[in-house]
């Protein structure tokens, strides 16, 4: 198994009554809640706990992009990315992802990546996504067009990286008569591109088709439906004609280790709540944009959608039987990891050891357990046989 | 009064259409909140022919594919028209259909009898905008369109959930509104053509509409020249499910006098 540690980067500072005040901690979420004061402590905590993964042996440091919520606060994962770039060595940077939909010149994200993969020797993962129903309200974006969109961008970002400019684009969405990149990436053909997702069969048939890596979501969702999207994916890859390579799939998840299951309960729970539900507060209709997923997806979403969201969880009894989050001693999450990936099949851990607004000396404290302690007896878990050269990742 | 169904192949785009009566053509140009046949398409069917043809992406007809925005759409009704061989049809448009209408009419004002806007979408009113319908959920949905959200037909057209055999016409409904009314449901450039329509025009408002309110009424009288305004009272964005009777008084009376 290959160890990633993934950053939401919340606003830890929400009133103790929000959710009681507020219906949303997204797109409308009142924007005097946020405090420059408070935020600059935070994102530069935050970005210490990302280079001590660095320090402990995580292959890889993720983040993501969300825009105008409480949730997560990296509008531009791209600057977090190059805030790391020179505070770390070894660890690679997952940008997971950007949402290309939201964008008019998708050659900007093909630009900022791989200026970011020849500052860091061609440490860059390339996430793409197609992002939350929330991000079109915040930046205007059509929904109906989401699909279409994405997969244009896509194609646009990887002929940028691949071809020799300059030359013309001339697609539905995006028109260009002079790409030409520079810089091109480090890494050849490109950086390793990686897709989250939460479930939609029509993005993970084409992820297949990619070959690309399928990042399951969303994080916080009940293991048996999350199993059922890898399940899913791993079909969608031998109907393309293949066996997936367990780290062609990435499981999300929050891991918190701590010296006893007691004690790791007891410092974790109260912050998961305010997570669960203060930061994932989102109105149906702000999550479920029409046109944003297919009619098909859509009808099957809203029932999943009403079974799955952890802001019905009302018992701490609830989160450890659905399998949400992965909490306990070194050995308990050892064992329930383990467990997971030999029923799932996935060979790519994307923990995220920070949740809600959990103070730093426990976040890095369970990071120092995992990385001591749980990650040398997973490796062998779930690990590929070495690519033939050549090949592409 | 029951109607008669028809598929029309439209450019290779499935299209279901309801008619019924005789006389002059009335093409009803539907909303995206409820497109049944009502007994106000009865009323009006006994003086008029009442072709409702279903709107590309919703329910009975195809997917909206290359259909982008309202100049498309201008086109699609264009070639619906040539198909049923209709000669100066009167438009009847609530919300996105008004909008429609309008759009029609700035552009082809001489193949149009005349124009009911009711209670359009289409136009930018800075000081008043329009409701972001689609952030909304069902409660807050009933609240902006209907004079009583408490009334059976509110809870009828915006219920809290949607029965599971209607669940994909609500979707589709909500896609179609996406497409061409996502955020914004104007076109920032209608309000400067208005003079072209040289088309008799009525505009029926109701007083309490919470979507785009009275503003935009105005905004749409001062923009068409010799255009008329009713407002009903007690009614909110769809005077037609809310304020049957009045709109069919208003109709009528307002094409009557345009004589034949």
């Amino acid at each position: 198994m290959r160890f990633f540690c993934f950053h939401l980067m919340p606003w830890a500072h929400l009133p103790e009554d929000f959710a009681e005040r507020y219906d949303s901690a997204w797109v409308t979420c009142p924007n005097t809640l946020y405090d420059p004061q408070l935020g600059h402590p935070l994102y530069n905590r935050y970005l210490d706990e990302l280079e001590l993964a660095d320090q402990l042996g995580f292959e890889g440091i993720c983040v993501n992009e969300h825009h105008q919520n409480a949730y997560g606060n990296m509008p531009s994962p791209n600057i977090m990315a190059a805030c790391l770039a020179r505070r770390t060595t070894q660890a690679k940077l997952a940008i997971l992802g950007n949402v290309l939909p939201l964008y008019d010149h998708p050659q900007r994200v093909a630009e900022e990546l791989a200026m970011l993969d020849v500052i860091t020797q061609g440490r860059i993962i390339s996430g793409m996504a197609v992002g939350t129903g929330m991000e079109y309200f915040s930046y205007n974006i059509n929904p109906t067009y989401a699909r279409e969109r994405f997969h244009e961008a896509h194609d646009l970002i990887v002929k940028a990286w691949t071809h020799e400019g300059p030359f013309s684009w001339d697609g539905k969405h995006y028109r260009f008569r002079y790409i030409n990149l520079w810089p091109k990436p480090y890494q050849k053909p490109h950086p390793p591109i990686w897709i989250p997702g939460s479930g939609s069969p029509e993005t993970m048939e084409w992820v297949a088709q990619q070959r690309y890596t399928y990042m399951v979501l969303p994080t916080l969702a009940p293991f048996e439906l999350r199993r059922q999207s890898a399940q899913y994916f791993r079909e969608c890859c031998e109907r393309v004609g293949y066996t997936a390579r367990y780290e062609q799939i990435g499981w999300g998840i929050g891991v918190y280790v701590a010296e006893t299951d007691e004690q790791a309960r007891r410092e974790y729970e109260p912050h998961f709540w305010y997570y669960a539900r203060n930061l994932l507060k989102t109105p149906a209709p702000l999550s479920l944009p029409p046109g944003h997923t297919s009619l098909p997806t859509m009808l099957t979403m809203a029932e999943r959608r009403s079974r799955s969201r952890p802001g019905n969880l009302n018992t701490w009894d609830e989160v450890e039987r659905g399998g949400y989050v992965v909490v306990g001693s070194p050995e308990t999450v050892r064992q329930r990891l383990e467990d997971y990936a030999q029923r799932v099949g996935f060979g790519l851990l994307v923990a995220n050891f920070s949740v809600g607004n959990v103070p730093s000396e426990l976040t890095k404290k369970s990071m120092r357990l995992f990385a001591q302690e749980v990650m040398p007896k997973l490796k062998q878990v779930n690990s590929d046989a070495p690519l033939a050269a050549g090949a592409v990742a | 009064m029951s109607y008669r169904e028809e598929t029309l192949t439209v450019r290779d785009r499935r299209i279901r259409l309801m008619r019924a009566g005789i006389g002059q053509p009335l093409l009803y140009l539907h909303d995206t909140l409820s497109y049944a046949w009502t007994p106000v398409h009865n009323a009006l069917a006994e003086h008029y022919e009442v072709i409702f043809p279903i709107h590309p992406g919703c329910v009975g007809s195809g997917d909206l594919d290359d259909i982008e925005g309202m100049d498309d759409l201008v086109f699609h009704y264009l070639d619906v028209c040539a198909m049923l061989g209709l000669q100066h049809p009167v438009l009847l448009g609530p919300s996105l259909g008004g909008w429609l209408a309008a759009e029609w009419a700035v552009r082809y004002p001489e193949m149009l009898r005349a124009i009911m806007l009711v209670d359009a979408f289409g136009l930018r009113v800075p000081e008043a905008p329009a409701t972001d319908l689609l952030r909304l959920d069902p409660a807050q949905m009933r609240a902006v369109l209907f004079a009583d959200p408490q009334a059976a037909v509110a809870q009828d057209i915006v219920p809290d959930t949607p029965a599971p055999e209607s669940l994909e016409g609500h979707f589709r409904a909500r896609q179609t509104l996406a497409r061409f009314a996502w955020q914004f449901p104007d076109n920032p450039k209608l309000l400067r053509y208005l003079y072209r329509v040289k088309t008799p025009t009525l505009i029926l408002w109701g007083a309490q509409d919470g979507v785009v309110s009275t503003a935009h009424a105005q905004a749409y009288l001062r923009g068409i020249a010799g255009a008329e305004l009713v407002v009903l009272p007690r009614c909110g964005h769809l005077p037609l499910a809310e304020q049957p009777e009045a709109c069919v008084h208003a109709v009528l009376s307002f094409l009557a006098r345009l004589g034949s």
